[in-house]
């Protein structure tokens, strides 16, 4: 599904390389995560496959079901398909969440040649998936996560994703800010989402989650590149002793 | 010894054909005092950048021809312009003007219930019937007495309406105000006087339009008194045609204990200019807001003066414009709070987002505070449309032009949320739509 192949990006503005010759495979119905040390570029992987302005892609390629992504804007990557629950949403103040759930919908079905959706359906969809994350009617009417907590900010992402059903689901730290039930509410809602073709690439630095979301592949990232892969038990590894083996073998 | 007299400014074209032009018309308008206004007009001629309140809308080098004024126009073609009403879901009676004429039979002024009485003031003249009051708000010692174009309506102004409300009355429904151009390029001059009295409720509309491509200059002068007590809301909308000049001027005082409510959308025009001057008497509270949209070359200003004289006032004035292409939107608000406005309340925004990289935007807020007790605050700010917001919009699949739209609808929400009545906000909604759909067309 998504093919990354030698990816080396920078910052625009200063010209500084973060990822340096990425490679990363992501098959449909796989959970992949990905863990590393702070500032090792995992948020930026994220922002250049999401279209995140403000990064240079220098080398190399990514593609999803074999179509070039990094070209696109990125309204149309996320009609493709491609979504990222963000390590720091934003507040959007002045858009109501409900108004912004249903833009959001509508362009993409409209980029896919469907029909809208009528607005009872809409209201019964957001009603269903936002009674699973234990949002309520409040979050929904209030303007786009303005003076949500940082838990409710990170559910209402997953909302965003339930609604929204990509094919590729990036969750950059969805955990840190979410208490253990708002944890294990949020894990249900990701589980229920996984298919056999539906890929996930689950960034985070705690084997919580991954109790929760059970990945088929764990890799690590440093200084810009996957730097060792493994499975389910690379994360309990990694748990035990840090990062201090991978500093070398990124250096 | 020689002395050496300064030379006399050379007048601009635009003033020397306001000044032939009152030659010619001047004396045959009704009512008095019309050589004065002139005389005042014509003491410091069309106000330039060097006169503060003109500091950023320099209309000797924004105006560079005046249009004959305008005549009556047959009904054929004052029927011929009227067009849609924005505002016909309000269901209320309607005043029309064409090029600055009252048309009666346009006009449709029932169902205002008892203690309303609304007439043309060339008709309450004529007729030997009274338009006390007028100009008692312009007068001397009004703010408003020195601008020059306060002046200038005062001199060339062909009709109006005097609009009272006995006190205690309520009006059963709007009444809303229609200034349209039959298309002639000429310059079309109107002034109202609204009395609402003490204890009474009132709400009026005003929308002024004009096609495009038409070179009118219109000018409106309205001089609104709510009384003691008294609420009264209005609603300005300007969607004049994209040469068109709008140059608007509204005096209003409010009693002890009233209330005003007041919006601006400032839609159209290549220049527009809407100043406000208001008074405040004991606990009276203002409410003033504005949207302004600029785009093209068009050059869009709204200045308020408010006067807190009584204490325990309050007064808020809240505008935001969105500015595009070369366009350049002005924003000056002064809150003056006499020695006698213990307890004053004001808090004055003036917002901009700059959509191009061309597009201007000045805000001028002030307060002259001389009591001694008062809350007053203000605050300006100059942005553009944030990045991050607009990326966080596009990953969830919106387009980049529809981010703008909801950017900007969010943006303007502040204001435009706040308008009193739900088909007004609707109407107003759509025709935010309607220029965002025809941005870089
Ligand atoms: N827009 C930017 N401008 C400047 N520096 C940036 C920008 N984005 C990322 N960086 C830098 O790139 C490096 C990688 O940052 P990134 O956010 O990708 O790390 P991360 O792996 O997600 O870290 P964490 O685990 O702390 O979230 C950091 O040094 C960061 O400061
Ligand atoms: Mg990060």
């Amino acid at each position: 599904m998504l093919e990354i192949k030698n990816l080396h990006a920078e910052i625009e503005t200063d010209g500084r390389e973060i990822l340096r010759g990425l490679d990363l495979t992501v098959k449909p119905g796989e959970v992949h995560a990905i863990m590393g040390p702070n500032g090792a570029g995992k948020s930026t992987l994220s922002h250049v496959l999401a279209g995140k302005p403000g990064y240079r892609v220098t080398q190399g390629s990514a593609t999803l079901d074999g179509v070039d992504i990094l070209e696109m804007d990125p309204s149309l990557r996320a009609a493709a398909g491609v979504f990222l629950a963000f390590q720091y949403p934003v507040e959007i103040p002045g858009v109501a969440n409900m108004t912004f759930l249903k833009a959001a919908l509508n362009a993409q079905r409209k980029a896919r040649g469907e029909e809208e959706i009528s607005t009872p359906d809409f209201m019964r969809l957001v009603r269903t998936e936002a009674g699973k994350l234990k949002i309520g009617q409040d979050m929904l009417k209030r303007p786009v996560n303005v003076g949500f907590s940082g838990g409710e900010k990170k559910r209402n992402e997953i909302l965003q994703m339930a609604i929204l059903q990509p094919k590729l689901c990036i969750l950059d730290e969805t955990d840190s800010g979410l208490d253990i039930d708002a944890l294990k509410i949020v894990s249900e809602g990701v589980n229920a989402l996984r298919s056999p073709d539906r890929a996930f690439i689950v960034i985070t630095h705690y084997q919580r989650l991954l109790d929760h979301i059970r990945p088929d592949v764990v890799h690590v990232l440093a200084k810009g590149r996957i730097v060792k892969t493994g499975g389910p038990e690379l994360a309990l590894e990694l748990e035990a002793k840090g990062y201090a083996d991978f500093a070398e073998v990124a250096a | 010894m020689n002395v050496i007299l300064p030379k006399e400014r050379r007048r601009t074209r635009a003033e020397t054909e306001l000044e032939a032009a009152f030659a010619r018309v001047g004396a045959g308008l009704p009512g008095a005092g019309r050589e004065a206004a002139f005389a005042r007009f014509a003491g410091t001629g069309l106000p330039h950048r060097r006169i503060e309140a003109y500091h950023y809308t320099d209309l000797r080098a924004l105006i560079a021809s005046a249009p004959e004024p305008a005549g009556r126009p047959s009904l054929s073609a004052a029927t011929a312009a009227v067009g849609a009403d924005v505002f016909a879901a309000v269901g209320a009676a309607r005043v029309v003007l064409v090029d600055g004429w009252f048309s009666p039979k346009l006009s449709d002024l029932s169902g205002l219930g008892d203690g309303v009485t609304v007439a043309s003031i060339c008709d309450t003249l004529s007729s030997g019937g009274s338009a006390d009051g007028l100009g008692r708000l312009i007068g001397p010692g009004s703010a408003a007495e020195s601008d020059p174009l306060v002046a200038l309506a005062s001199a060339f102004w062909t009709d109006g309406i005097v609009v009272r409300v006995a006190p205690g009355a309520t009006m059963e429904r709007p009444l809303e105000i229609r200034h349209l151009a039959s298309g002639a390029s000429v310059t079309a001059c109107v002034r109202h006087l609204i009395e609402v009295g003490a204890g009474a409720k009132a709400e009026f509309l005003e929308s002024h339009e004009s096609p495009d491509g038409v070179a009118i200059h219109a000018h409106t002068l309205t001089e609104l008194v709510v009384g003691d007590g008294a609420e009264a809301t209005l609603i300005d909308r300007q969607r004049e045609g994209d040469q068109a000049v709008r140059l608007s001027s509204l005096a209003v005082s409010l009693g002890d204990g009233a209330k005003f409510d007041h919006t601006l959308a400032t839609l159209g025009a290549k220049l527009a200019r809407t100043q406000i001057f208001a008074t405040l008497g004991a606990k009276a509270d203002l409410q003033t807001r504005g949207v302004t949209l600029a785009k093209g070359g068009t050059h869009a200003d709204a200045t308020l003066v408010v006067e807190h004289v009584g204490p325990g006032g309050t007064s808020r004035e809240l505008y935001k414009s969105a500015v595009d292409d070369e366009a350049t939107s002005v924003f000056q608000g002064r809150i003056t709070v006499a020695k006698t406005a213990q307890k004053t309340d004001g808090r004055m925004g003036a917002h901009a987002v700059l959509l191009s990289d061309r597009a201007e935007a000045q805000a001028k807020p002030e307060l002259e505070i001389f009591a001694d007790d008062v809350a007053c605050a203000h605050g300006a700010t100059v942005a553009e449309i944030d990045d991050t917001l607009k990326f966080y919009l596009m990953s969830r699949g919106i387009p980049a032009d529809e981010t703008e739209r909801l950017l900007i609808h969010a943006f303007l929400g502040e204001v435009t949320d706040a308008v009193p009545h739900e088909a007004v906000r609707e109407a107003i909604a759509a025709e935010i739509d309607g220029w965002i759909d025809g941005r870089g067309k």
